[in-house]
């Protein structure tokens, strides 16, 4: 159980070293301002990571123009409400480090993203995922059984990245009584261009037969398996790629991200590759 | 999701040959859901409260119709929650909704203007 | 076990890699960049600071060159020739400072002064403005108080004027009164004259009717010894209808013989406004009384096949129930709801007669004897007998019930024959007290007739049927009855033919029915003229025609033409 745990600690440490740079477009000065280097922890959100960004990078635009932020990666509108681990491992996995994104203060992009006016918007819909999450895993018991504050710490530890405090809580979120697992497991597969996939899965066969990845990918996506044979096509979670034969309720338990939630990244190999 | 896979399956395998590239099941001709939109708190009801819904659609989309149907104003607040429970995020899709939180063929919304679960 | 933690142990190892790779590669780079990121930032605020403060310096070194400068530029020459010059001149300086000085003194001094005189001009100019307006308003105030009192003049004036006026009128007003008041007491002194002339003419006239009467009397008393003589001599069965002998006086006394069923309505026509209630012929058949709820009685002629309206007789305070002429058909007398009867003269339709006393509705009266009396039912429960000449009540009956009808037979020796609401007809003797006799019938009593020879009485009932009553034996020896017939109202009349062979009456839904006396058989049954029930019904005497009246206006004189 010692290693799970450092599997947990393993997956929270993850950072991503970032690149951040104004577009070029909305520069008001006359040269061009340097690209803010950050680590930035995957599984948070861009928005709620990048306030000293901001605030160096609005130094050097119209202040008349400044509207809300945004990111954009190659072009890529990229998603707040995603976690970032997510949106790194969907648009540019294998792109080198640091990852090169893009700020803009101007045009936001209203019919591709959600608009993001301050953290409690963040707070919510956090806190609305970890409860679909779980409305999934224990139709909603565990998480209706917790008081505001135990809410309040699942949160602030995200927020203030700290492991301990956020785990004591959400430990109770990933418990199975006994060799009961899940209702369903929560997660949800994305491709890009397209919309993500969200469906009931049980972790077990109706024998009780742990079920794998491979299984839920298989039902999900019919056609997967032997492209992944393939190696056209790779299926990432957490930036790594599990073997398909791991026990789905453990991945769940170990790898979702803090919203409960088990991101499933589905790559096909494109021929620009 | 079951369903609608098997129903695709035949199609989606003879394109593989030709094109290794994605290929997902083709939301073409799917089957409209019964969406059951129930007002909460001081939310005003509307009169027709089942609509069917391409489960391509957005639950943004979803909250624009409500808005535009209960004449909420855009700097006023509309809350959306699936199971009496949680929220679902506006870039769902209404099929995903269903596939997991419907019921008796059909799936229920509830709406208000104030904060009603969590 | 190790292959079940295979798969574990590949995640541990990528994740490790991952992490590695992302992480720890960049760490202390990012890290260090953000420190010289900080630095640079640091040092950017830092520098601007620096080159404010080396703004302030370099403005600092100007000032302190330029008065360098300026104090300098004094060290020019040299030696004491100089220094005595410039003492004498710095002497010369300071004077002149002195006397400048004193010259900004006097300046400022004169300035001061200046300054104090226009302060006091601006007062005083002020003081005057304000004293201005205050004139300005007072004048108004005066102009505007003028202005009231010349209204309040003009008032009084026109106040003082009306006044007069109202005097003058209140004088001759006085006059006016003094004066009809003068009028008053003549006009009272010459009624109480004509009151006293009336009495006396009243008590002549009494004294007069007096004797009248009992010349009458005696006349008649004398006739009827005369009469009594001759029947006693002759031997003469007459079979036509009787005359009485008292009646021989009235005039072209039509006779019939023979009655004739009439077939068809004649002449319809509006009698009254309202119900119309009582309907009668004269004995001669020439004039035709209506009593309606309109309070009204109609005196009608009858000419060229119509009913010509010749009078309406007025006086009644509610609706007439029954009409009756005398025998001499100079007065026709009503019976009204007003609890009173009256009686009219034909002649001139002049109301001469109220009679008054019962305490409630009168149904029924009747001419008595020889038209000096009057006999009354009411629905009080008694029955009275007026004397028309004093104009009195003479006796009250009590019957025992409301009366709806009654007939008076001198034949049977002055008689009143009287119909009662508790089914029973009542005979009482006017010369005596005591009531004769009684027989019930079935329904209550709504009228009576009686035969034109007088021995028989027709009755009507509340149980649909008509009874004909053997007078010298007291006994029902035929009932007239039919489909149909329906006794409508406690006061719905039916009659004997002149001739006494056929019985009529009008029934609830509107016809008219006809029966034979002796059988009882229907002899007609007219229909479809009236639209309501018929109430009274009349045969004229002639025999050949028949009127009806019913609840709405409408009488009908019917006939075989």
């Amino acid at each position: 159980m010692a290693d799970d745990r450092e599997v947990l600690r393993e997956v929270w440490e993850g950072r991503l070293p970032v690149a951040f740079s104004l577009s070029s477009d909305e520069v008001s000065v006359m040269e061009q301002p340097e690209p803010y280097y950050l680590l930035v922890p995957r599984q948070s959100y861009l928005t709620l990571v990048t306030d000293k960004v901001q605030k160096h990078f609005k130094t050097y635009t119209d202040p008349d123009k400044v509207g809300e932020v945004w990111f954009e990666y190659e072009g890529q509108p990229l998603k707040w409400h995603i976690p970032i681990g997510v949106l790194f491992d969907l648009y540019s996995f294998s792109s080198t480090l640091p990852w090169k994104i893009t700020l803009h203060f101007q045009n936001f992009p209203d019919e591709e993203l959600l608009g993001c006016r301050s953290k409690e918007a963040i707070e919510s819909h956090f806190m609305a995922c970890v409860k679909e999450a779980d409305c999934l895993k224990h139709r909603s018991q565990v998480i209706n059984g917790m008081q505001k504050k135990d809410h309040k710490q699942l949160w602030m530890g995200l927020q203030n990245d700290k492991f301990d405090q956020f785990w004591a809580i959400n430990r109770r979120l990933m418990e199975h009584t006994g060799d009961e697992p899940f209702r369903n497991i929560p997660f949800r597969i994305y491709q890009v261009d397209k919309s993500y996939i969200q469906s009931l899965f049980r972790p077990v066969t109706d024998d009780g037969e742990p079920l794998t990845l491979g299984d839920l990918l298989k039902e999900n996506l019919p056609d997967i398996i032997p492209k992944i044979d393939a190696c056209v096509t790779q299926v990432i979670i957490q930036g790594v790629e599990p073997p398909l034969d791991t026990p789905i309720q453990w991945l769940s338990e170990h790898l979702s991200h803090p919203d409960n939630f088990l991101h499933i990244c589905v790559l096909h190999e494109t021929d620009d590759r | 999701m079951a369903d609608g896979v098997d129903d695709q399956s035949t199609p989606v395998e003879k394109d593989e040959p030709q094109s290794p590239g994605p290929s997902s099941p083709v939301p073409s001709e799917k089957k409209k859901i019964d969406l059951l939109l129930k007002a909460a708190g001081d939310a005003p009801i509307m009169k027709k409260k089942k609509w069917a819904v391409d489960p391509s659609k957005k639950i943004g989309w979803v909250m624009e119709f409500i808005r535009k149907y209960i004449k909420c104003e855009p700097n006023q607040s509309l809350f959306l929650y699936v199971n009496q429970s949680f929220s679902p995020a506006p870039d769902q899709e209404i099929g995903n909704v269903f596939e997991c939180f419907g019921s008796d063929g059909k799936l229920i919304l509830h709406y208000c203007k104030s904060q009603a679960w969590g | 076990m190790a292959d079940a933690v295979g798969w574990k142990r590949n995640l541990r190892k990528q994740l490790r890699q991952r992490n590695r790779v992302e992480c720890e590669y960049f760490k202390e780079l990012i890290n260090n960049h953000n420190k010289i990121f900080e630095g640079v930032d640091s040092m950017r605020t830092q520098n601007v600071a620096l080159q404010i403060q080396v703004e302030r310096l370099k403005q600092e070194n100007l000032d302190l060159n330029l008065k360098s400068e300026t104090s300098s530029s004094g060290n020019g020459g040299g030696g004491k020739a100089s220094n005595e010059k410039i003492q004498s001149l710095e002497q010369k300086l300071f004077k002149l400072q002195e006397e400048l000085t004193e010259m900004h003194r006097r300046k400022g001094e004169n300035a001061q002064q200046l300054i104090d005189v226009s302060h006091e001009l601006q007062e005083k100019e002020k003081l005057l403005t304000s004293k201005d307006t205050k004139l300005t308003e007072t004048l108004f105030q005066l102009d505007s108080l003028r202005n009231e009192m010349k209204h309040l003049e003009d008032s009084i004036i026109e106040k003082e004027t009306a006044y007069q006026l109202l005097r003058d009128e209140h004088q001759a007003l006085q006059l006016a009164c003094t004066s009809a008041e003068e009028k008053l007491r003549v006009a009272k002194e010459e009624n109480t004259e004509l009151i006293t002339r009336w009495m006396e003419l009243k008590g002549k006239q009494a004294e007069f009717l007096n004797f009248d009467n009992e010349e009458y009397h005696k006349k008649q008393r004398a006739k009827l010894k005369q009469d009594l003589k001759e029947a006693a001599e002759t031997h003469v069965d007459i079979k036509q209808p009787k005359i009485r002998p008292q009646r021989s006086g009235s005039q072209s006394m039509q006779i019939c013989y023979q009655a004739i069923i009439p077939t068809h309505a004649h002449y319809k026509f509006d009698a009254h406004d309202g119900e119309v209630n009582a309907v009668r012929f004269t004995l001669s058949g020439r004039i035709c009384a209506t009593g309606g709820a309109d309070r009204k009685i109609k005196l009608w002629e009858y000419g060229n096949g119509q009913l010509i309206l010749k009078g309406s007789l007025m006086g009644s305070n509610a609706g007439v129930m029954c009409v009756d002429f005398d025998s001499q058909e100079h007065h026709v007398l009503g019976a009204s709801n007003d609890f009173a009867s009256r009686v009219w003269s034909i002649a001139d339709h002049r109301l001469r007669h109220t009679l008054t006393g019962h305490s409630g509705k009168v149904l029924a009266a009747k001419f008595f004897g020889d038209a000096s009396k009057v006999v009354s039912g009411s629905h009080d429960r008694t029955l009275k007998v007026w004397d028309l000449r004093s104009k009195a009540c003479i006796r009250t009956i009590f019957a025992g019930s409301s009366c709806n009808d009654l007939v008076t037979s001198e034949a049977a020796g002055s008689t009143i024959i009287s119909g009662h609401f508790d089914k029973k007809v009542r005979f009482f003797d006017t010369r005596s007290d005591t009531c004769g006799n009684e027989i019930t019938l079935q329904g209550r009593v709504t009228s009576l007739d009686l035969s034109p020879d007088r021995t028989m009485l027709l009755s009507s009932t509340r149980e649909d049927s008509l009874k004909v009553i053997d007078l010298r034996m007291n006994q029902v020896i035929s009932t007239c009855c039919a489909d149909g017939f329906h006794v409508g109202n406690d006061y719905s009349r039916a009659v004997f033919s002149p001739d006494g062979q056929y019985t009529l009456a009008g029934s609830q839904d509107g016809s008219v029915f006809i029966w034979n006396t002796a059988t009882g058989k229907l002899e007609t049954r007219l229909m479809k003229e009236h639209h309501s029930s018929v109430v009274a019904v009349a045969w004229q005497p002639s025999g050949a025609m028949v009127i009806s009246c019913d609840r709405t206006k409408k009488a009908i004189l019917w006939s075989d033409i």
